[in-house]
């Protein structure tokens, strides 16, 4: 499940598209919107429920349908990621695209996330979230930076939310 | 939005050396030339790391070791200000350990290395142990000393000294070896703590081969004992003829020379002391 929360939200910014996808037999009626500042939590399908990621942005072209899903692209963009329910790291970003089918959220541009326990630093041109595995996949020029130990370049690493664990793909731990 | 970066960030960066990287190896890399690699950091500073290679190459200047090998799995340790050491590690696939160590001749900057190649073998940083269950080659060249050490065996254990300290005999501090054991000790003929010359005026090599069933070095002791169907033989003034034993002891002067041989077994057992008796001069 997917919770939209749109703060600021224009009046008169919000259009009814009454686009169909998919066959005429399963037509999804969806709605966008243009906010200059809002905030998105994504939660697992797991009891108890559990937050994955949280992304909050400066400005939106939301997408969101009558089943509850919503996403959309953002601008100037930062946020949370959680692992097992708890905020693991904090990112920001140029832009974000959170996906509503899948739970993936996709950060480009200037990428950062951080940790605080222990302190560390990811840097990288671009993120994806993995849902399955609950990991982060970075991508182009990934450095990770800790206490003890940096990481990079790199084309591409496999990332744990609070950046513990690191691996390149080829060792990268199975789907949860 | 109040998404701050804070403030030790920048020291972080640039306090971190670069450990990891695939491409060609740079001035600060631990590790690099692998193909996959793995770290789960762990409380304490350390930091669980499997890497996979090509081998894999790495170069740990605080415990003054260079290695390459097909599989490394272990846990890694920084000290603050220090480069990254192996607390325990099982390396695996055509494995070469180069160590250094002060060359024993005290020589100031002058360093000795000591290589070891085996297919597998485990290292802990707290005792500088290197441990191998098969067969095992360990090669010492000390150039200022103008010493080589030379052995294989079935499987082994060596002790080193701690980076920057080596003895005047070896940096080993103790050495066991098992399983058809074969050497080569190689240095410059000393009598009365001046070298031997040879007819050319230059320092007199001596050469000592060995072959045995077990080899047990101890440095505090300067003793090297040798035991089952010892065979010793080569160029060295302490040997008068081949020696044939159940057991032969080497006893080294502080300045590891060969002092005295105590040899034990068939047909008797001989003494052989630095001064040879008069009736042999």
């Amino acid at each position: 499940m997917i919770s939209v929360v749109l703060a600021s939200c224009a009046p008169g910014t919000s259009k009814r598209l009454s686009e169909i996808t998919g066959t005429e037999t399963k037509k999804t009626v969806l709605e966008s919107a243009q906010t200059s500042s809002g905030e998105l939590t994504s939660y697992g399908d797991r009891v108890p429920r559990r937050a994955l990621w949280s992304i909050r942005w400066k400005t939106a072209e939301l997408v969101y349908s009558q089943d509850g899903k919503a996403g959309g692209s953002m601008t100037d963009v930062e946020g949370d990621l959680f692992a097992n329910g708890k905020k693991a790291s904090r990112f920001r970003a140029q832009r974000g695209l959170a996906s509503v089918k899948n739970r993936n959220l996709n950060l480009s541009g200037g990428v950062t996330i951080e940790t605080s326990d222990p302190p560390g630093t990811l840097n990288c041109e671009s993120v994806v979230w993995n849902p399955d595995t609950e990991t982060i996949e970075a991508h182009g020029k990934v450095y990770v930076t800790m206490e003890t130990i940096q990481f990079g370049p790199f084309d591409k690493l496999v990332v744990s939310p609070d950046l513990k664990e690191i691996s390149t793909p080829g060792l990268a731990s199975p789907k949860k | 939005m109040n998404f701050r970066f804070l403030p030790w960030i920048g020291l972080v960066i640039l306090a971190s050396a670069i450990a990891f990287a695939q491409q060609a190896q740079r001035s600060n890399n631990e590790f690099y030339f692998f193909d996959e690699f793995k770290a789960k950091l762990l409380a304490g500073g350390k930091i669980q790391l499997s890497v996979v290679g090509k081998p894999i190459k790495a170069d740990l200047k605080s415990q003054a070791l260079k290695l390459e090998a097909l599989l490394f799995e272990g846990v890694m340790v920084r000290t603050k200000g220090q480069s990254l050491a192996i607390n325990a590690a099982t390396i695996s696939g055509n494995v070469n350990l180069t160590i250094s160590r002060p060359s024993s001749s005290k020589i100031a900057g002058s360093n000795q290395t000591v290589e070891i190649q085996s297919a597998k073998i485990s290292y802990v940083g707290a005792t500088n142990t290197v441990a191998s269950q098969g067969a095992v080659s360990i090669e010492r060249n000390d150039v200022s000393a103008s010493e080589t050490m030379s052995l294989s065996a079935g499987s082994g254990e060596a002790r080193l000294f701690e980076p920057g300290i080596s003895s005047a005999r070896s940096p080993f501090s103790s050495l066991h070896l098992d399983g058809g054991v074969k050497g080569i000790l190689t240095g410059v003929a000393i009598e009365e703590g001046k070298p031997v010359l040879d007819s050319s005026q230059k320092p007199k090599k001596t050469i000592v081969n060995l072959t045995c069933t077990t080899l047990r070095y101890d440095d505090h002791a300067g003793k090297m004992t040798l035991s089952g169907n010892v065979k010793l033989w080569g160029d060295h003034p302490m040997l008068f003829g081949n020696i044939d034993a159940k057991q032969v002891v080497l006893i080294f002067s502080e300045l590891g020379e060969i002092d005295e041989i105590i040899v034990t077994g068939e047909p008797a057992s001989t003494t052989i002391t630095r001064k040879p008796p008069p009736a042999r001069k």
